[in-house]
C-alpha cells in the first residue's frame, strides 16, 4: 500500500491495484458521507451506449428491494448519480455507522446480475425521468452537444439508446465503469482518519487492477449556436481542466454575470478535461445575451467575481457531503487533483484575466443556447 | 424581548452556529389570506423592494453579499415573503440594518414596478414548481398604489421576525434591530378589501407529464397531533422506503418522481401528496388508482413502517437530509444548512407559537403508536382532494 498524506488533516491513500481511499475528519459535522466514485474514463458515453451507465446506475440503487428501507430505518440515505466523468454512489451516516456505509457500498463492488425484465421495468420509470429534465438541464445538455458534439453526450442518456440495452450490454459496461484503478472512496465527517483509511481500504484491497485502456483523448470543444428543447437562454464557455487561469476566470465571470441578473444559474463541475462553465436564465428568455454583449469590460465586477467563485469552492469544503463529493470527484479523474488548485488560481486571477473570462461568454466565443422557437439562423 | 416603547416588535430569534463563516440574516414578513390581485401586487412587492432602498447602493450591497459568497434573495410563499440575505460576521449589523431598510424605506420607482410587471407574468416555470405552486396571479390594473398599499400593510415591525444565524453575539443582533425600529414610523394599516377575488391556480403543466395531486385538509399550526401528522406524512411520501415509492414508482411504475409534503397557508399548512406520471392511464383514474394503491399500502404497514418513518424523521431534523417534508421555501424543501435552519426557527415561532426544536419533535414522534400512525396517514388519503394538472405536450 502506497500511503500518502495529502495536506493535514485528510488523508489520502493510492491503493497498489490504483484505487483511492481519501478521508477527510469533520469532527463538527453531524454526519458522515461516504461517497463511491467511479470514473468513466473506460466507458465513455457513446452513441451505442448513451445511458448505459445510468440505466445500471439505477439498477444498482434498487437493489434486493429493501436496501433503502433498511438504511432509511437507522436513518441513513443512499443517493446515486451518474456524471460525465463518474458515477457516484454516497451514503449518510450517523457518526458511529460508518462500517454500515461501507458494507453498502462493497455490495456494489461486486457484479450484479441483470436481467431483462429487471431492465424493462426500470426503463419505464426512466422515461418519466427523462421527460422531466427542467430547462436548466436541457439548455446545458444542448450546449455540451453544441460545443463537444458526441463527445459531449448528456450522461442521462437518451430513451432510444437506452432501449438497446441487454443484460450481457450491461455487464460490459459494469466491468469498464468499477475498474479498480479508477475507483475512489472519500469519506468525510466526524470518523477517526487511520481507522476510516484502514475500513474503506479492506474493502478496495482485493480487488483486481484491470487491463482496460483509456479509448479516447481530451474532447475539443468549438464555440457556436444550438437549439433547445427548453425555456430560456444558456451561454457556456469552452474552458480547459478545473485547474487551470482560464476555467478560474470563467467561473469569476459567470458567478458575477449572475449576481447582475437575478434568476441566473451556474453550471460547473470540475473536470480535469475541456468542459463547460455555463449562466442562463430559465424564467426568461431576454436580458441575458443583451447584458452580456453589452458589457465594455468586466472591470467594476473583478472583485465580486473572484469573491464569489472562492466562496464557490469554499462552500463546497464547509460540509461533509460536499467535501466528500469534491473530493472524490477530482481524485477519481487523477490522484494529485485537489479543490484548493482551484482556490489557487482563483486566488491568483488577475483583472485581465477577469475580463477574458467575460469575453468567453460573448457572441462569437461562447456556446450560446436558445429555445427552438428564438433560433434564428446566424447571419 | 426588545424593550421598545414606539412599536411593538417580536423578539429576534438568534441561531448561534461559531464555527460558522457567514452570517445569515432572515426576515419573515407575515401574509394574511390574500385575493388574486392582492397577491399579484404582493410579488410585485417581493421583486421590486430592494431595487432602491434609502442609504444603501444596490451595488454596495451585491458586493457584501459577494464576499461571503451572498446574495440578497426576496421570496414569495402564500404566508409569507422571505428576506434573505448573508453577509461576512464583520458586516452582520450592515446586513441587518440593510434587510430593515428593505422593509422600511423601499422607494419602489415607476420603472421598476413597471418592468416587473411587463416581465412576472410572462415568465416561464418548471413542470414540477407549476405542480407545486399552482397559483396564477392577477396583474391586471396592479398599479404603483396597489403595491405600497401592500407594502405599508404588511411591511410593519409587529408582523416580522428577524432571525440571525452563525458566529453572532446575540446582543450586537439585538441592538441593530433595535436601531432599524427606532425610527420605523407606521401608519394606520390599510384596509383589506372586503371581497377579495379568490386565487386561481393553473390548469395544466408545460411538457409532457400529467401532475396527480391529493391535497389533504388543512390544520392550524398549533394543532398538537402535528408530530403525528408530519411522521405519517413521512411515512407516505420521504424516502426511498415510503409508500409513495415503493408502491407508485416501483410497484405500479407510474412515475419516476412523487413527494409528499407540508405546505403552508395563510390558515396554517396542508398536507400534499404530488406524482408526475406519463402513463397513458386517464389522469382521473390515475388519482383514483393513486389514492387506492396508498390506502392499501397505509392497511398493510406494520412496525417495520413506523420505525422507517422515525428513522427518516431523525435523518432529516436531525442530521439534515435534504428530503424535509417542510416545504417552506420557495425552493421548497427546508434543509439543514445554516439559512435555512434560521430561517426555520422564526418561521415556526411565527406559525406555532414556538419555536422549532427538533429533539422535542423526534421525540414526540417515538412516542407515536403504529395504529395512530396508520389513522393520520389514511386521513390524509381519505380527506384529500384530487387535483389533477393534464401534460400541456
Amino acid at each position: 500500500m502506497l500511503a500518502a498524506q495529502d495536506q493535514p488533516p485528510r488523508l489520502r491513500t493510492v491503493l497498489d491495484n490504483g484505487a483511492i481511499v481519501l478521508v477527510e475528519p469533520m469532527p463538527q459535522e453531524r454526519v458522515v458521507s461516504v461517497q463511491l466514485f467511479a470514473s468513466a474514463r473506460y466507458v465513455p458515453e457513446t452513441e451505442a451506449t448513451h445511458g448505459f451507465r445510468h440505466l445500471i446506475e439505477h439498477l444498482l440503487a434498487v437493489g434486493d428491494g429493501g436496501l433503502d428501507k433498511r438504511l432509511e430505518t437507522q436513518a441513513c440515505f443512499l443517493r446515486a448519480s451518474t456524471l460525465r466523468d463518474a458515477m457516484q454512489i454516497e451514503l449518510t451516516v450517523g457518526p458511529t455507522q460508518l462500517q454500515l456505509a461501507l458494507d453498502t457500498l462493497a455490495g456494489f463492488l461486486h457484479r450484479p446480475t441483470f436481467t431483462q425484465a429487471q431492465i424493462d421495468k426500470e426503463l419505464r420509470v426512466m422515461r418519466d425521468e427523462l421527460a422531466m429534465r427542467d430547462d436548466s438541464l436541457l439548455l446545458a445538455s444542448a450546449a455540451w452537444d453544441a460545443a463537444y458534439g458526441d463527445r459531449g453526450l448528456d450522461p442521462l442518456g437518451t430513451f432510444d439508446s437506452m432501449y438497446r440495452a441487454t443484460p450481457e450490454k450491461l455487464e460490459e459496461t459494469y466491468d469498464r465503469q468499477f475498474a479498480p484503478e479508477g475507483l475512489v472512496i472519500a469519506i468525510a465527517g466526524p470518523v477517526d482518519m487511520d481507522k476510516a483509511t484502514a475500513m474503506a481500504s479492506r474493502i478496495l484491497v482485493p480487488l483486481s487492477k484491470s487491463h482496460f485502456s483509456v479509448a479516447q483523448g481530451d474532447r475539443v470543444g468549438k464555440p457556436g449556436r444550438s437549439q433547445a428543447d427548453a425555456f430560456g437562454e444558456c451561454r457556456g464557455a469552452i474552458v480547459p481542466g478545473f485547474d487551470t487561469p482560464q476555467t478560474a476566470a470563467a467561473l469569476s465571470a459567470a458567478l458575477a454575470i449572475g449576481s447582475e441578473l437575478p434568476g441566473c444559474f451556474v453550471i460547473y463541475t470540475p473536470t480535469t478535461q475541456n468542459g463547460l462553465v455555463l449562466v442562463g436564465r430559465t424564467d426568461s428568455t431576454s436580458g441575458l445575451g443583451f447584458y452580456v454583449d453589452g458589457l465594455a469590460n468586466g472591470n467594476s465586477l473583478y472583485r465580486r467575481g473572484q469573491s464569489l467563485a472562492r466562496e464557490w469552492v469554499q462552500r463546497q469544503l464547509r460540509t461533509a457531503s460536499a467535501d466528500a463529493d469534491i473530493r472524490g470527484l477530482l481524485l477519481c479523474q487523477g490522484a494529485a487533483n485537489r479543490p484548493e488548485l482551484m482556490i489557487d488560481q482563483i486566488n491568483a486571477m488577475s483583472k485581465e484575466e477577469f475580463n477574458a473570462g467575460i469575453e468567453a461568454f460573448k457572441s462569437g466565443k461562447t456556446v450560446w443556447c436558445l429555445p427552438w422557437h428564438q433560433f434564428r439562423p446566424i447571419p | 424581548m426588545l424593550a421598545l416603547a414606539s412599536v411593538q416588535a417580536n423578539p429576534v430569534t438568534d441561531v448561534i452556529a461559531p464555527g460558522a463563516k457567514v452570517v445569515a440574516v432572515d426576515a419573515i414578513v407575515r401574509l394574511p389570506a390574500l385575493g388574486a390581485r392582492e397577491y399579484a401586487a404582493a410579488k410585485v412587492m417581493a421583486e421590486t423592494m430592494a431595487d432602491e432602498v434609502d442609504g444603501y447602493s444596490q451595488g454596495d450591497m451585491r458586493d457584501m453579499g459577494a464576499r461571503a459568497g451572498e446574495s440578497l434573495k426576496i421570496t414569495l410563499m402564500p404566508d409569507h415573503i422571505r428576506i434573505e440575505f448573508g453577509a461576512l460576521p464583520a458586516e452582520a449589523d450592515t446586513a441587518i440594518s440593510y434587510v430593515g431598510h428593505i422593509l422600511k424605506n423601499s422607494r419602489f420607482p415607476e420603472d421598476s414596478i413597471a418592468k416587473a410587471e411587463a416581465e412576472i407574468p410572462f415568465r416561464k416555470k418548471s413542470l414540477w414548481a407549476t405542480a407545486i405552486q399552482p397559483v396564477k396571479f392577477d396583474f391586471r390594473r396592479v398599479r404603483r398604489e396597489d403595491v405600497l398599499d401592500m407594502y405599508h400593510r404588511i411591511c410593519r415591525p409587529e408582523n416580522v421576525w428577524l432571525c440571525v444565524g452563525g458566529p453572532i453575539d446575540a446582543r450586537d443582533a439585538e441592538n441593530a434591530w433595535s436601531a432599524v425600529l427606532a425610527d420605523w414610523t407606521v401608519t394606520k394599516p390599510p384596509r383589506l378589501p372586503a371581497n377579495p377575488t379568490p386565487l386561481g391556480e393553473a390548469s395544466d403543466v408545460p411538457g409532457r407529464e400529467t401532475m396527480v395531486e391529493l391535497r389533504g385538509s388543512s390544520f392550524p399550526g398549533n394543532d398538537p397531533a402535528m408530530p403525528t401528522k408530519l411522521l405519517a406524512l413521512i411515512g407516505l411520501g420521504c424516502g426511498k422506503g415510503a409508500a409513495m415509492f415503493q408502491t407508485l414508482r416501483e410497484t405500479e411504475g407510474w412515475s419516476y418522481r412523487q413527494e409528499a409534503f407540508l405546505w403552508p397557508t395563510p390558515e396554517g399548512f396542508e398536507p400534499r401528496l404530488i406524482m408526475a406520471s406519463g402513463d397513458k392511464t386517464a389522469p382521473d383514474d390515475l388519482a383514483k388508482g393513486m389514492r387506492d394503491q396508498l390506502i392499501l399500502a397505509v392497511k398493510n404497514w406494520d412496525a417495520s413502517d413506523l420505525a422507517r418513518a422515525e428513522g427518516m424523521a431523525q435523518g432529516i431534523f436531525e442530521r439534515g437530509f435534504a428530503m424535509s417534508p417542510l416545504y417552506f421555501n420557495s425552493s421548497w424543501p427546508i434543509s439543514g444548512s445554516l439559512e435555512d435552519e434560521t430561517f426555520l426557527a422564526g418561521y415556526w415561532t411565527m406559525k406555532t407559537g414556538s419555536p422549532w426544536n427538533a429533539s422535542r419533535m423526534l421525540g414526540e414522534m417515538a412516542l407515536v403508536s403504529l395504529s395512530d400512525f396508520k389513522d393520520a396517514a389514511m386521513e390524509i388519503l381519505t380527506d384529500s382532494k384530487a387535483h389533477v394538472l393534464p401534460a400541456r405536450g
